[in-house]
């Protein structure tokens, strides 16, 4: 037996998954919008297509003048006028998971086979005044149904002279910890770009890894030093329940808790040679936080991330935007989180320090700035301790890999569509383990089909 | 008479030398950079700006003095432009678009 209950949200279903379809398409085609390129707004103005910027013609993977782009403060221009930098970018995807998730993948959703609009997220992508620039996102979240501020990186840069040597400088106002990085071996803008939220992930990840986004808001101020030296300082304060609940983020417990100032500093060494570009880096934090759900609950712990990471990126042609690229990121986080010994913590039996360590390699190639496969390894292991990690042994160890396919049609110089952008991609999630267990670890894995659209008003 | 021929022919030799003086270079932008990262010029010389690279750029000067710039605007693939230096001093010449577009140039 079928009740009206269940027949009315098997409709409601449909009309979701057929909105879903046609949303992107109204968005991209709809009267009174110009579809554009990656961050459209940015393209516009620069008159550049996607591909100058971003391997693979979409972003957020960034080439050197993707780079130098945002280290200038995103405000290189074309000169000309092009109205008010607003953008849209939608998301659409499909989810398929090995196993079912019983009582569905997420609050509405089927335990499998999900079609869902994940996003559709308003930027405000360029310049500011004419020596400030940067980028606001404005998401609606399809899974959480929920309006929220993205990320945010709004920047001012010089350029002077320092020991004789040409210096980038500028200050940086953002709300993630390397949201304002300029390479994609840091958390924000590595890969995956994209991955399902209707497909299980692994508990465990350090604090500098995802747990601040949105969560904080910091400022900085950064030098890039004869193009070999780049280094950064910011401080960031964790936003209080009226703040969270203010921009979207409605803190119901599912992260980590903090109004406390957190240091970060960050350092890289780059070297461009002919059609090589290389960085060695290294980027720390340090943050007392109210451990999330996962973890135990209400107790203030100390975690403190230090990482190292590097980018290799290939290009064949550096003077045809669309010509091949291959692209390698490497990044090692190491945490720490350390409790004070007190009464509550005595009674919850766990340890007082935990580590847990985190390891991502990554290659990708793009063909003609069209098709971009990638694949990806990564491993996190930590301190095992049943008392601590929300785990059934205990163990927040899980590892896995990442193979992905991005088709990107334009974007390029000689695009038919040349303000029109899409990508069409298709991830598949493989675990060895997960959440500390080999067992099961295959029913986590998944497919993920996504459609990413962009347009500029 | 002598004299005043020999007076013009002075003057022609010099315009001649003048004329000849005037030199003319032709720098790329390929790859996102300058084929140079910096020029020496007399009075006069030109700078043919050529696009080898497949999107749009910029050749926007900068100087002599603090406060003067000369924007000669977007160049499509392929195209030249084209900036006569008549001023000495030091000038900066960039791509608006791309930041690390960039060489100085000094004319004497």
């Amino acid at each position: 037996m079928v009740g009206p209950g269940a027949e009315r949200a098997r409709a409601v279903g449909m009309m979701r998954d057929a909105a879903c379809a046609i949303l992107p398409l109204v968005l991209l085609l709809g009267p009174g919008m110009r579809p554009a390129l990656a961050v459209p707004a940015f393209a516009a103005q620069t008159s550049q297509p996607c591909a100058t910027c971003h391997i693979g013609a979409f972003g957020p993977h960034l080439t050197p003048q993707g780079r130098d782009f945002k280290l200038h403060g995103y405000i290189g221009s074309d000169g000309k006028d092009h109205g008010l930098p607003l953008a849209v970018v939608t998301q659409t995807s499909f989810t398929h998971t090995a196993a079912p998730q019983p009582g569905g993948a997420a609050a509405g959703f089927k335990p499998n086979d999900n079609v869902a609009l994940d996003q559709v997220a308003l930027y405000y992508a360029g310049r500011i005044t004419p020596e400030i620039g940067g980028f606001i996102e404005l998401k609606y979240d399809g899974f959480k149904q929920q309006l929220q501020v993205d990320n945010v990186d709004i920047r001012r840069a010089r350029e002077g002279e320092l020991f004789g040597q040409d210096a980038v400088w500028g200050i940086t106002f953002n709300n993630a910890p390397t949201v304002q990085d300029a390479w994609n071996s840091t958390p924000v803008w590595g890969l995956p770009f994209t991955r399902s939220s209707l497909a299980p992930t692994p508990m465990a990840a350090p604090l500098v890894d995802g747990g601040l986004n949105q969560r904080v808001v910091g400022a900085g101020a950064y030098m890039l030093w004869n193009d070999l030296l780049y280094a950064e300082a910011d401080m960031y304060k964790g936003l209080d329940a009226t703040a969270l609940r203010a921009t979207g983020q409605v803190p119901i417990d599912d992260g980590a808790h903090t109004t406390a100032f957190m240091p970060y500093a960050r350092l890289a060494v780059i070297r461009d040679w002919k059609n090589h570009h290389l960085e060695l880096g290294a980027f720390a934090l340090s943050a007392s936080v109210v451990a999330d759900v996962n973890q135990i609950f209400g107790l203030s712990t100390r975690k403190t991330d230090a990482a190292i990471d590097a980018t290799y990126q290939y290009i064949s042609d550096p003077a045809k935007v669309t010509s091949d690229r291959l692209s390698a990121h490497a990044t090692y986080i190491h945490e720490n989180a350390a409790m004070d010994a007190s009464p509550a913590q005595a009674l919850t039996g766990a340890l007082l320090d935990h580590a847990l360590d985190t390891f991502r390699v990554d290659v990708s190639y793009s063909f003609a700035a069209t098709v971009t496969p990638s694949v990806q390894y990564f491993r996190t292991t930590g301190t095992p301790d049943i008392n601590y990690w929300g785990t059934p042994n205990g163990s927040p160890n899980s590892d896995g890999m990442i193979f992905e396919v991005g088709y990107v049609p334009w974007g390029k110089p000689d695009s038919l569509f040349s303000n029109l952008n899409l990508r069409l991609s298709v991830q598949y999630v493989s675990y060895f383990s997960f959440d500390g267990s080999t067992a099961n670890a295959a029913s986590n894995n998944n497919f993920y089909y996504s459609v990413r659209t962009a347009a500029k008003f | 008479m002598n004299i005043r021929l020999a007076a013009a022919m002075a003057f022609l030799m010099g315009v001649i030398v003048a004329v000849q003086a005037a030199s003319t270079i032709t720098v790329g932008q390929h790859g996102m950079v300058f084929t140079q990262t910096s020029a020496s010029l007399g009075r006069g010389d030109r700078i043919v700006f050529t696009n080898e690279d497949d999107v749009i750029h910029n050749i926007h000067i900068f100087g002599p003095g603090a406060d003067d710039s000369t924007d000669l605007g977007l160049q499509k693939p392929g195209a030249t432009l084209t900036y006569r230096f008549d001023k000495a001093g030091s000038y900066m010449v960039r791509c608006s678009i791309h930041p690390s577009v960039k060489m100085a140039v000094t004319v004497k």
